[in-house]
C-alpha cells in the first residue's frame, strides 16, 4: 500500500532532479528526461491500471514541476505509456539496444509532439528551435535507457521485496 | 467487472486520454488559475529542489573549480614557458645592447691609435695559476704575431707571448714575468712597470729624489719597444720611500679590470714605425 504514495513521491523527486541536472549542469540547454524513461519503463512493467495512472501521476507532476500547460505532458505520458504496453507484445525490454531505439523513438514522438502543439497553444512556430532541443535530448535519453533501465529495476525490486528478475510484464 | 474483460484495456486507455484531455482543456481555458493539486505538487517540490538545488551546486562548484584548475594549470605551463622563452631572449638582447657598449668603446679606441688594430675576443682565461694568461680567438692567420700589444678600451692588457693559427695567449700586466717601460703622466718620470699579480703592478727603479704622488697616472713610454707610446696602464696607489734602498717602492693599480676582459684589441705595432 505504502508504494502507491512512495513511487509517486519517488517520481517527484526523480522530475525534481531531472529538472536540476538540466538547470545547474546543462544550463538548460539541453534536457534529461529522465522521466520518459520510467514512462516507457513502465509500459514494459505494469498493467494497464497501474501503469496508466502512474503515467498520468507523473505526467501531471512534470507540468507542475515544469510550469508548462497542465495536461500536455500528462497527455503525452499516457500516450507513450499505451504505445509502450502495445509495442512491450513485441519488444523484449532485456535487450539494451532495442530499449535505447524504442527510447529514441518515444523521445523523438514526444519532441515532434509538442513542437506541432506548440503552435496551438501559443500561436509560436518552434520547429527550428524543437529540431536543435529535441534531437539532443532524444539521444541523450536514448543513451541513459538501459542504465536507467537496470536502476529503476533495481528499485523496483527494493520497493517490492523480491530478488532481482529479468525485465518482463508482472 | 462493469466492462467486458476484452475491452477493458481499451476502456481504461480511452479514460486515461479523455482525463488528460479534460486536464489540458481546462488548462488552456483558464491559464492563470492555479489548481489546487498543482499548489500541492510544488509546496511539496519546493523542499525537494532546494536540496537538491544546494547539492547539485555545491557538486556543479566543485566541477567548475576542477575545470578552472586544470585550466589553470595548462595556462600556469604556458605562462612560464613563455616567460622562460622571454628571459631568454631578454638576456640575449642585454648581452648584445653591452656587447655593442663594449665594442663602441673599443672602436673609439681605435680611432685614438695610430696603428692597425684588430678586435678579439677573449676565449679563455687563466688567472688561478701563478701565470697570468688569457686566450684570445685569434692567431697569426689574422696577422697577429709575438709581443705585439694588447689593449681594452680601460688600457694596456698585456702582450701576446704565444701565437697560434686561430688562438693567441696574452701575458697579462699583472704577471709577475711582465715588464714595461713606463713614465708618469705628470712629472714624466720613467721607470719600469712589473707585474705583482693580485697586488696589480708596481713601478720600480724610481730615486727617492722623485716626487710621485698617488692618483699619478701611468702610461707606457715607448721606448722598449713593445708599446707605443702614452697608452694608459693606471695609476699609483701607494708610495713607500721608508725602504732602505735607493728607490721608492711605488704600487700601481691598472686600469683594465682583468677579470672581466671580454673583448680585446690588438695593436699591430712596429717598433720601427715608432721610432
Amino acid at each position: 500500500m505504502i508504494n502507491y504514495f512512495l513511487v509517486p513521491f519517488l517520481s517527484l523527486i526523480l522530475i525534481v532532479i531531472q529538472t536540476m541536472v538540466s538547470d545547474i549542469m546543462l544550463f538548460g540547454k539541453i534536457g534529461v528526461e529522465l522521466s520518459l524513461i520510467l514512462v516507457i519503463y513502465i509500459g514494459f512493467r505494469l498493467d494497464i491500471i497501474r501503469g496508466g495512472i502512474l503515467s498520468l501521476i507523473i505526467g501531471f507532476l512534470h507540468d507542475c514541476i515544469t510550469f508548462s500547460i497542465s495536461g500536455l505532458y500528462t497527455l503525452l505520458y499516457v500516450i507513450i505509456f499505451l504505445i509502450t504496453m502495445l509495442a512491450s507484445y513485441r519488444i523484449s525490454p532485456g535487450k539494451p539496444a532495442l530499449i535505447m531505439i524504442f527510447t529514441l523513438i518515444c523521445a523523438l514522438f514526444e519532441g515532434m509532439i509538442i513542437a506541432l502543439f506548440y503552435p496551438l497553444l501559443y500561436g509560436r512556430d518552434i520547429s527550428p528551435y524543437a529540431l536543435l532541443y529535441y534531437i539532443p535530448q532524444a539521444l541523450i535519453a536514448s543513451g541513459l535507457s538501459p542504465i536507467l533501465f537496470k536502476a529503476f529495476n533495481r528499485i523496483e525490486v527494493v520497493l517490492n521485496g523480491r530478488d532481482e528478475r529479468p525485465i518482463e510484464r508482472i | 467487472m462493469l466492462f467486458p474483460k476484452k475491452y477493458q484495456s481499451i476502456i481504461i486507455a480511452c479514460l486515461l486520454i479523455i482525463i488528460s484531455l479534460i486536464l489540458l482543456s481546462y488548462s488552456v481555458k483558464q491559464p492563470s488559475k492555479i489548481s489546487f493539486f498543482r499548489r500541492l505538487v510544488l509546496e511539496t517540490a519546493a523542499p525537494l529542489a532546494n536540496i537538491i538545488t544546494v547539492s547539485f551546486e555545491g557538486l556543479s562548484g566543485a566541477w567548475k573549480r576542477y575545470i578552472f584548475l586544470v585550466g589553470l594549470e595548462e595556462e600556469n605551463k604556458r605562462l612560464k614557458k613563455g616567460n622562460a622563452l622571454l628571459t631568454q631572449e631578454t638576456i640575449q638582447y642585454r648581452e648584445g645592447y653591452l656587447e655593442g657598449i663594449r665594442l663602441q668603446k673599443l672602436l673609439a679606441l681605435k680611432e685614438k691609435i695610430n696603428h692597425p688594430t684588430i678586435a678579439a675576443k677573449v676565449i679563455a682565461r687563466d688567472q688561478t695559476s701563478i701565470v697570468k694568461t688569457i686566450l684570445i680567438d685569434k692567431g697569426t692567420s689574422h696577422g697577429l704575431r709575438v709581443d705585439l700589444p694588447v689593449l681594452s678600451d680601460r688600457g694596456v692588457v698585456g702582450r701576446i707571448v704565444e701565437t697560434s693559427s686561430h688562438v693567441s695567449k696574452i701575458l697579462l700586466l699583472i704577471d709577475e714575468s711582465s715588464n714595461i717601460d713606463a713614465l708618469v703622466q705628470e712629472n714624466r718620470i720613467q721607470g719600469i712597470l712589473q707585474g705583482a699579480g693580485s697586488f696589480g703592478c708596481s713601478l720600480k727603479y724610481i730615486s727617492k729624489t722623485e716626487t710621485v704622488n698617488v692618483g699619478n697616472i701611468v702610461i707606457s713610454s715607448g721606448l722598449s719597444g713593445l708599446f707605443p707610446k702614452g697608452l694608459l696602464i693606471g695609476s699609483v696607489k701607494n708610495v713607500d720611500k721608508t725602504d732602505s734602498g735607493l728607490f721608492q717602492k711605488i704600487d700601481v693599480e691598472p686600469f683594465v679590470d682583468f677579470g672581466r676582459l671580454e673583448e680585446v684589441m690588438v695593436v699591430v705595432f712596429n717598433k720601427d714605425d715608432e721610432r
